[in-house]
């Protein structure tokens, strides 16, 4: 695994090739929570003082959220296949 | 830290926004809120940046610029439409940017999305940077329009707090 990750580092062009993240793209996701998260509690907050803490629970929101979700569909798609 | 500089000399609100796209944050730094502007700013950015790493550049494919590769593609496609069917009409600008809606999403993002899309069809000879394609593609989309949509809800913001004396 880190072997192959590391080839296909090696040919890898920033901005040029898309990183070579096929494996773990649902971890991508985070990233863009954290900014959603940041962005917008920045644009709710009065003070930005309680912006680092507003932002991290409404990440931890959509994390839980998104985690039932897939929950969810995982225990509809196990019922279904019966 | 987040009080309006001066609130009897706030810049308008078209000014606010039209600074908001030019670059993401920019119109909170008019109205005095640098510290709110700075952070959406550069979470904006970082965003439609990370979203161009994962993608590579051409995530960002517009209407508007295509390739020398794309034109002729579809100059030929609209060919042998014709041909086949003397009523057909090319589609115009305004149904070839709906049949490409992310970038609307992305255009929000400011000019930064129009030179992301002019190097992506430039640069790389006549088929422009290779597109990126699968999940790795739907992400870069993903997190190049959601940075536009978030510019959007700033620019709003923005302004609005310009005619409200800085407040919400």
């Amino acid at each position: 695994m880190v072997g192959t990750l590391l080839a296909a580092t090696e040919e890898f062009r920033p901005f040029w090739q898309p990183l070579p993240v096929w494996d773990y793209w649902y971890l991508l996701l985070l990233p863009l929570c954290v900014g959603i998260s940041i962005v917008y509690k920045s644009i709710k907050c009065r003070e930005m003082k309680q912006v680092p803490r507003e932002a991290t629970v409404i990440f931890s929101m959509i994390l839980l959220g998104m985690l039932a979700a897939a929950g969810g569909l995982y225990v509809l798609m196990r019922l279904l296949e019966r | 830290m987040s009080a309006p500089r001066n609130p009897t000399f706030l810049p308008p609100p078209p000014l606010v926004a039209l600074a908001s796209w030019l670059i993401p944050g920019a119109g909170y730094w008019l109205i005095g809120q640098r510290v709110r502007g700075l952070v959406i700013g550069v979470t904006i950015l970082l965003l439609f940046a990370v979203g161009l790493l994962i993608g590579g550049i051409r995530v960002v494919d517009s209407p508007l610029m295509e390739s020398v590769e794309q034109r002729t593609e579809r100059l030929n496609e609209e060919a042998i439409a014709l041909r086949n069917n003397s009523s057909y009409r090319p589609p115009t600008l305004p149904v070839r940017a709906l049949q490409k809606p992310w970038f609307i999403g992305q255009v929000l993002a400011g000019p930064v999305s129009l030179v992301t899309n002019y190097i992506g069809v430039t640069w790389g000879g006549d088929r422009g940077v290779p597109f990126s394609h699968a999940r790795v593609n739907e992400i870069g989309v993903l997190y190049t329009a959601v940075a536009g949509m978030l510019n959007l809800m700033a620019i709003i913001d923005a302004a609005y707090r310009s005619s409200n004396e800085g407040g919400r």
